[in-house]
């Protein structure tokens, strides 16, 4: 009975007008269907496509293309769905580590290797969460690795945990479509000079928590490991090195010739010590055009002596040789010396426009930046200690950022303090002209903008407009740049015992600049929230700003 | 395959730098058009190639309707003289892009013309527009549920219950 009610709805559908498309037509509108971005569960709706008729089954069945973006987070039974559905076809392994895939799923991911083009496997948030089983599915992740890989193009897998894994060449090094290589917190898989040709991204980055562990460098690359497989790449634009070598001890071996990277855009090396990042750069002959980044780790013991020498080292480089290719120098800096995440970065660069940095020009077009990732500590101890070994650091502090956050302010009450040391440490506050804040409620930028109000403390804020208070000693005058990063502007703050959106507040700190004749030129909203759908609060800065810019990203939430 | 018809080169004035083309619709309406325009079709394209094989020019006849038909001249017209990537045999197969503002206002239009002008396209060998016409058919039943998009496009469940609950559906999302 079923079938022939089955059958007559079948013949119905025949005639349908959808169903007169050809296949290929179908199968292009259901391409269309998947979202370009897969979050589970929602956006695998479109999978029901396949369920509407028996036609429209069929042709997403066979339409391999469909099933090509194997997502690991779907899960063990969708990710085995797409890889049988995927039927040989060029497919991409994408997706953060999702806690419950099991060692035989993962074989089994492993196995379609011969047909993959695209592996992106991360889990770096998620790594916490992870069981044994987990670690031991990862490991036999890496062991499927070891085998050809005839048309994978790029790999990127990052993990928050290094553990250990057989060694094992990887893709039985063969992988002759190989052109990107992406590894952080990685870099266990033993390789060979052989492993990849005619890369054209290389990248192997260890975070800083893991190069003080003991083990963590056993089956790292060694420098000339490294050096053999760029002979082999001529064509890489971009090289990203951090951390991966361990500490090397024996003699440099004399046989290396220069490896030339004529075609390299992008360069960034991080060596456990300088003497290894100066024999690196050695080995390298880069076009001058290139950006050549030395980032080096510094901790607690750093001193004036530690300082003066990296800079006596790189002076060359510093003072703008021509023949020495430069972009810039990051020192990283673990203030609590707990080995886990920076805490400070100095940068010494030839472009002033790095995010939430306070940037100071120390030689014409040469910029010194610092970085934190907090302002709790300004740090400003060992900003001054820089600062004295750099014979020509009395230049111009150009630019200030600030990521401040809410709770920054709420501990200390005097948010203004923060501004106060950084602009000690140089002494030139007033030449202040540029200044982001970023990932704040709002109250930052109302320091950046010269204490018009005045932290009392617990949030609450006064106006002040008496040049004399102490508040006011921040003002700064040559301020005509502002960039204002991911602020609520409906948000309200308590000013003189009220509560004030913050969009009225900023309003008031505009026309305060503008009656001490120091309005901005330029105003940057970059990320903001808007108190209505059409921003017409801008409207009343009009006259007061010189010209107001919106990024794309900015949005409104009128509610 | 069309039926092609011999014409008389008065009513199809073929010579000098404009030349046309005689299209006939399955409702008989007998279309000129420059053929710069019907260039976008690499159907239209390769007949017209044909012509100069044999040095004679004939009517096209096309098996679809002078209404479908005339919106997909408005198309081609519209992009007369621009590269469009979906038209570019040479060119790697573009990703999902958006559809084109003026695309999104022409296929405003009811779901059987837009099905009808789908497979014209596909027909006449239009890349573009097909890619468009995929990408509206796409937005009317993204997001939609099973009985939604039957409804929407207008066909049955014609699953048997076995068929219903067979593995390859078992992935339900």
């Amino acid at each position: 009975m079923y079938t022939a009610i089955s059958y007559a709805k079948l013949r119905r559908n025949a005639i349908a007008l959808i169903s007169r498309l050809p296949p290929e037509i179908l199968s292009r509108v259901f391409y269309f269907c998947v979202p370009e971005t897969h979050a589970f569960p929602a956006d695998i709706q479109w999978i029901k496509v396949s369920h509407v008729c028996t036609r429209w089954r069929e042709v997403a069945l066979n339409s391999t293309h469909l099933w090509s973006e194997v997502h690991l987070q779907w899960g063990e039974d969708w990710v085995g769905e797409m890889l049988s559905r995927s039927k040989g076809t060029p497919i991409v392994i994408i997706g953060s580590w999702r806690a419950g895939l099991t060692r035989r799923k993962v074989a089994d991911i492993a196995k379609h290797l011969p047909h993959t083009r695209k592996i992106e496997i991360g889990n770096y948030y998620e790594w916490n969460r992870a069981s044994p089983d987990d670690h031991d599915a990862i490991r036999h992740l890496c062991i499927g690795l070891n085998a050809p890989a005839p048309i994978l193009e790029s790999i990127s897998l990052a993990f928050n945990q290094v553990s250990v894994y057989n060694p094992f060449p990887l893709f039985k090094n063969s992988a002759p479509q190989l052109r990107a290589i992406h590894f952080l917190n990685f870099t266990r898989f033993p390789w060979t000079p052989r492993f990849a040709t005619n890369l054209v991204q290389l990248e192997i980055i260890l975070s800083l928590k893991f190069t003080h562990r003991e083990g963590t460098h056993r089956f790292s690359p060694s420098i000339d490991e490294v050096l053999d497989v760029l002979r082999y790449s001529p064509t890489l634009e971009d090289l990203t090195l951090v951390r991966c070598f361990g500490p090397f001890h024996g003699a440099r071996r004399s046989d290396h010739h220069v490896v030339n990277l004529p075609h390299l855009t992008h360069c960034t090396l991080g060596m456990l010590n300088l003497s290894d990042s100066l024999y690196m750069i050695k080995q390298l002959l880069i076009p001058t055009s290139a950006e050549l980044r030395i980032v080096l780790d510094i901790d607690h013991t750093v001193g004036d002596a530690t300082f003066s020498t990296i800079f006596s080292s790189l002076s060359e480089r510093i003072t703008g040789t021509e023949d020495l290719p430069f972009y810039d120098v990051v020192f990283r800096y673990d203030s609590d010396d707990d080995h886990y995440d920076e805490d400070l970065e100095l940068v010494i660069s030839r472009a002033p426009n790095r995010h939430c940095d306070t940037v100071m020009e120390i030689q014409p077009g040469l910029f010194l930046s610092l970085c934190t990732g907090g302002t709790r500590e300004p740090h400003a101890e060992l900003i001054k200690s820089a600062m004295r070994t750099l014979p020509d650091a009395m230049g111009t502090l150009c630019q200030i950022g600030m990521s401040m956050d809410r709770d920054t302010f709420r501990e200390r009450s005097d948010a203004a303090l923060c501004v106060q040391d950084w602009l000690d440490a140089f002494g030139l506050k007033t030449d202040v002209h540029s200044v982001f804040t970023d990932r704040n409620d709002g109250t930052s930028f109302c320091v950046a903008l010269g204490m018009c109000v005045e932290a009392e403390g617990d949030g609450v804020w006064q106006f002040t407009e008496d040049t004399d208070a102490p508040a006011t000693q921040y003002f700064l005058p040559k301020l005509s740049s502002l960039t204002l990063y991911d602020v609520h502007f409906m948000e309200t703050v308590q000013v003189d015992g009220y509560e004030l959106p913050l969009y009225v507040l900023f309003e008031i700190c505009m026309k305060a600049r503008q009656r001490a004749n120091s309005p901005l030129d330029t105003l940057y909203l970059v990320s903001c929230r808007a108190p209505d759908a059409d921003w017409g609060w801008l409207e009343s800065l009009k006259g007061v700003v010189g010209t107001i810019e919106l990024s794309k990203d900015n949005f409104s939430d009128p509610d | 395959m069309p039926t092609i018809v011999s014409v008389d080169d008065s009513t199809v004035p073929g010579e000098g730098s404009s030349r046309l083309l005689l299209l006939v619709s399955s409702d008989n309406k007998h279309i000129v058009v420059e053929e710069d325009i019907m260039s976008r079709s690499r159907f239209i394209s390769k007949q017209v190639e044909g012509f100069e094989a044999t040095s004679q020019r004939h009517a096209i006849l096309l098996p679809f309707s002078s209404f479908v038909l005339n919106k997909v001249i408005e198309y081609c017209s519209h992009y007369r003289g621009y590269y469009l990537l979906e038209d570019d045999p040479d060119a790697a197969p573009p990703g999902r892009s958006p559809v084109r503002e003026w695309d999104q206002e022409f296929l405003d239009v009811d779901r059987n013309m837009l099905l009808r002008i789908i497979k014209a396209a596909h027909y006449l060998e239009i890349k573009s527009l097909v890619g468009s016409c995929a990408r509206a058919i796409a937005d009317m039943i993204r997001g939609k549920t099973t009985e939604e998009m039957r409804e929407i496009l207008g066909v049955e469940n014609d699953f048997t219950p076995e068929e219903e609950h067979s593995p390859s559906s078992k992935c339900t999302g």
